[in-house]
């Protein structure tokens, strides 16, 4: 029956049952037609691969991660509702990982994410028993910068890489190759030394604005 | 003795069980209960007291003033039972969780399994019914274990 007939069809049982005709087209008659017209339940949980292509589009399940896109930048994790998203920076590597019996599945996460490294997938089926024992993760790494000088963690490798992508993309053209010289050496520090050897590096903005 | 013949028979009767969360799960629950789903194809029917049920499933964070009620309901069901927890708050407290460090609600009394002993976890805030039916399948098999055991012993 396609949607014309349907809709005449509809409007016909409507009006034999005193209701206005143009209100016919309502959720629940659709519903009760279609369940006249073939077999209502879902038969989950089944062998039968058709039934997991009934997963309605956009659905939030399980977390999806593209490593390559992956900054490591932890913007993910402090967007995060339920706190479930959280990083850790051991030896050289940052470890994030998502605990998936906390998340909430927000989309926040997601959102958030300025590379689109982060997606959430179709897979809903996240139940276990305790008898796995661990809590079902979701876990990836980015490898750790460290201060030239002092040797403390900075941030990922990859996103001072983004930094200097992003800073060489907006600045007045004048000053592209000025700044250029100086942004690998000015990120490779922390804040404090940066302070410090402002001078000694020759890295301190005063000399762009005293030219 | 009647238990253990029906979870050979693969026909666990389940018993809701609300400890202070939000509803979403509880409306999911009932949700998988619909015709649309029809779990009463694997026998599985919602009882309205714990002393019929093989499957208690537990939603919600468990609030501290739940704790005695919660344990009551679980001593109620007869042996042998399976625990299912049902949604991100039962599983490890969900939004709620950090309530050992301090970080948590003052009134809420943990995930579920500090006070009851969890066989299944089913995470989702809340999960789809389809993911609650495939928890409480992975429970029937947890059961059918529990009552071989039994009467092997």
């Amino acid at each position: 029956m396609n949607h014309e007939a349907e809709q005449i069809f509809l409007s016909r049982i409507a009006l034999q049952h005193g209701l206005p005709g143009d209100h016919v087209s309502s959720t629940l008659v659709r519903e009760l037609l279609r369940g006249l017209k073939r077999a209502f339940t879902i038969g989950y949980p089944s062998t039968t691969p058709r039934l997991y292509s009934q997963v309605p589009e956009g659905l939030r399940g399980r977390h999806s991660i593209d490593e390559e896109k992956c900054i490591g930048c932890g913007a993910c994790a402090r967007r995060c509702s339920s706190g479930a998203l959280k990083f850790e920076d051991t030896g050289g590597t940052r470890k994030l990982g998502v605990d998936l019996e906390e998340c909430i599945f927000c989309y926040r996460c997601v959102e958030i994410c300025p590379e689109e490294a982060l997606s959430l997938s179709t897979e809903f089926e996240l139940s276990h028993t305790s008898a796995e024992g661990q809590r079902s993760r979701v876990e990836w790494t980015s490898e750790l910068a460290f201060c030239t000088n002092c040797g403390t963690p900075l941030t990922t490798e990859k996103q001072l890489e983004r930094v200097r992508e992003r800073v060489l993309e907006n600045i007045d053209p004048s000053m592209r190759e000025l700044m250029e010289k100086d942004l690998d050496t000015y990120l490779r520090y922390c804040p404090k030394c940066r302070r410090e050897l402002a001078y000694r590096l020759s890295i301190h903005p005063a000399k762009y604005y005293l030219r | 003795m009647v238990a253990e013949r029906r979870s050979f028979l693969y026909s666990p009767w389940v018993f809701h069980l609300h400890c202070g969360g939000c509803n979403g799960c509880d409306i999911e629950i009932l949700a998988a209960l619909t015709p649309r789903y029809d779990v009463e194809r694997f026998g599985i029917r919602l009882v309205d007291t714990p002393r019929h049920a093989d499957i208690l499933l537990v939603t919600g964070p468990l609030s501290k003033q739940v704790i005695s009620f919660a344990r009551r309901v679980y001593e109620q069901v007869p042996e042998p039972k399976v625990v299912v927890a049902v949604g991100a708050c039962a599983c490890s407290g969900g939004v709620f969780a950090g309530i050992d460090t301090g970080e948590g609600n003052y009134a809420l009394a943990g995930p579920v399994d500090k006070v009851l002993p969890v066989d299944v976890y089913v995470p989702g805030c809340p999960p789809k019914p389809e993911a609650i039916i495939r928890g409480v399948v992975q429970a029937i098999k947890i059961l059918a274990e529990k009552a071989a055991t039994r009467a092997r012993s």
